[in-house]
């Protein structure tokens, strides 16, 4: 075994509305932990981390942006060189899961299909105060043509999850999608999805 | 103001700012050696220690290298830094203090105050507690006159001027309505005595109606507003969570974060081209918490208003930074972070090329919150306002020294 080859790299861009969980969904996978005395993301931020898969490493490199318009001027350049772009909304806050339409336009006009999307439904933790069922988030991730996961970064609840459908989507990827797709905990479409906000446990990825 | 070529590390921020270099000298004799980055305060010697009623802080001392250390994981976690290491108080430190706080008490008392000797001293650092530090800022922001007679005058109308604004733009048009018309009955009633026949109705413009879609109907404003008072919300609940001066339930917090909306609502709604930009609450927080802890009385009644005044000064500085309009002019923040770059270039082109070609890292990508946002999300809440006492007291404006301190 042990072939030598140099460490695949695959850019990742946050994008949606202000407050929907951009930093915290990052931050719960980085560190897993969570924080409410996360400040505004000014600008641009970017991490990366190297997630160990069965049979491949690869370097993940986050960019975390601001949710607010007028940051946009600096973003076009980083979606145009992105692999994967991670569209998130919250599920308490109607206005932020329409605007996601926006950000999918915006990175399909830049990048055309050339790029993963992923839609996120963040903040599941906040049951009584949710405006978004999770059947029109998957609706419009199925009209869009693009992933959907619902998430909450701050009961640790399917960021493993989301970032492994990543994974197993990326270039290069196909193989070991293909042969894990049935081993994929696809928490996302569960109607009990709800009432289960407890910690994931980590799943087989040691990432 | 760097020197090309070769870049002095200093060992202190005040060092940073150019132009006072002579101060040295003046301070030499009493200024004791410290070790690097020792020169923040640390304690009040007086034992006012206003700012720490409603703060859990310790003010401890800034080191350049623990800042750096900071600053890196700051960056890596956006999380503010540990801001529970105890600092090592020195009797040099305390005697230091003292005679900065003697030479400003005794500046502050002057008939006219020397602008210039104020800078110098609060360029290396102001001491905390007994509000001299409210009082330096607002001179150094020139929201004080230099002549301490038309102070009590000039405080008093600029204080009448916003609540005049406030009432004018941030009550819903109906309750502003109501307000005129109470003020209208009132001076009726005061001439005619009593009331005589039903009230009188208030006039409603035909399209000026909370249903009315039409862009000049007041509503249609104040809806727009609405929203942006949301913006601003979601970030104030972001703004120092940490600290008991902004954050939890209690009266006093949610009185601070009224204040802030106020502000802030304000500012946009009179700089509409720019409106509210996220990061401007950073930029107001430090301003409003050193007025608002003024032992001064009234002073810290009115830290609102004087706050909203010197959160305008502040950003006429840097307020084309927050303005995605100007951002390719030269007065853009793209501007000025090619300027940044240029500095750096000259000042330590090893690292330049590593950033611009090994690693491609823009310096929008590292620069632009420590330039928008003056420093304010990048070190812990103590360290911010020593590091503003600088930045304040520089004669080219905040931003020369933002650009330049960015090397350490």
């Amino acid at each position: 075994m042990a072939t030598v080859s140099p460490l695949a790299k695959y850019k990742l861009v946050f994008l949606g509305d202000q407050s929907v969980g951009k930093t915290s969904i990052i931050t719960r996978f980085m560190y897993d932990k969570f924080d409410t005395t996360y400040q505004a993301t000014i600008g641009i931020d970017f991490l990366s981390k190297t997630m160990y898969l069965e049979d491949r490493t690869i370097r993940l490199q986050l960019w975390d942006t601001a949710g607010q318009e007028r940051f946009r001027s600096l973003i076009p350049s980083y979606i145009r060189d992105s692999s994967v772009a991670v569209i998130v909304y919250d599920v308490s806050n109607r206005q932020s899961f329409l605007n996601t339409s926006k950000w999918i336009e915006e990175v399909r006009t830049e990048r055309g299909g050339d790029v993963i999307v992923v839609l996120v439904g963040n903040k599941t933790d906040l049951v009584d105060k949710r405006q978004v069922s999770i059947e029109e988030g998957d609706g419009k991730a199925r009209e869009f043509g693009v992933m959907f996961i619902e998430t909450s970064a701050k009961a640790g609840f399917n960021i493993k999850p989301l970032f492994r459908k990543i994974a197993a989507a990326l270039p290069g990827m196909e193989t070991l999608s293909s042969t894990k797709q049935e081993d994929m905990v696809d928490v996302n479409l569960k109607p009990t999805v709800n009432s289960s906000q407890t910690e994931q446990q980590g799943g087989g990825c040691a990432c | 103001m760097l020197k090309k070529g070769k870049l002095k590390l200093p060992d202190r921020l005040g060092i940073l700012v150019p132009g006072f270099e002579e101060k040295e000298e003046e301070n030499g004799g009493s200024e004791p050696v410290f070790e690097s980055g020792e020169e923040l305060e640390i304690m009040e010697p007086n034992g006012v220690e206003l700012g720490h009623k409603e703060n859990e802080y310790e003010f401890d001392d800034l080191g350049v290298n623990d800042t750096v250390g900071d600053k890196v994981d700051a960056f890596r976690t956006r999380k503010r830094p540990d801001k529970n290491r105890s600092g090592q108080v020195s009797v040099m430190d305390v005697i230091a203090a003292e005679e900065k706080r003697s030479d400003l008490e005794h500046e502050f008392s002057q008939k006219e105050i020397n602008l210039e000797k104020v800078k110098r001293i609060a360029n290396k650092g102001v001491p905390d507690g007994g509000g001299l530090r409210a009082t330096a800022w607002k001179l150094l922001l020139c929201y004080l006159s230099p002549s301490r007679d038309v102070w009590e005058k000039e405080l008093t109308e600029n204080r009448q001027k916003y609540a005049k604004l406030k009432e004018e733009l941030l009550l819903s048009p109906s309750a502003y309505t109501r307000v005129r018309a109470d003020a209208m009955i009132s001076a009726e009633l005061s001439r005619e005595g009593d009331v005589a026949g039903p009230l009188k109705r208030q006039g409603i413009s035909h399209g000026d109606h909370p249903l009315s879609v039409g862009q000049a109907s007041a509503w249609d404003h104040y809806f727009k507003h609405t929203e942006i008072a949301e913006q601003i919300d979601r970030d104030l609940q972001r703004t120092h969570s940490d600290m008991k001066f902004f954050s939890g339930e209690s009266s006093f917090s949610k009185k601070n974060r009224e204040a802030m909306r106020n502000i802030l609502l304000l500012f946009a709604k009179l700089n509409p081209a720019i409106c509210y930009v996220q990061g401007m609450n950073e930029v107001l927080a430090p301003i409003l918490y050193v007025f608002s802890t003024d032992t001064d009385e009234q002073n810290a009644l009115n830290a609102e208003a004087d706050s909203f005044s010197c959160f305008v000064r502040l950003l006429s500085d840097s307020v084309d930074h927050f303005c995605q309009q100007l951002d390719n002019s030269p007065v853009g923040i793209l501007s000025t972070l090619s300027r940044l770059a240029k500095l750096l270039k000259e000042n330590d082109e090893e690292l330049w090329k590593h950033l611009e070609f090994t690693t491609q890292v823009k310096p929008q990508f590292y620069a632009f919150r420590w330039i928008t946002l003056l420093l304010s999300q990048e070190f812990n809440f103590p360290s911010i306002l020593r590091i503003w006492d600088s930045l304040l007291s520089n004669p080219f404006g905040v931003q020369v020294p933002i650009i330049q301190i960015n090397f350490l």
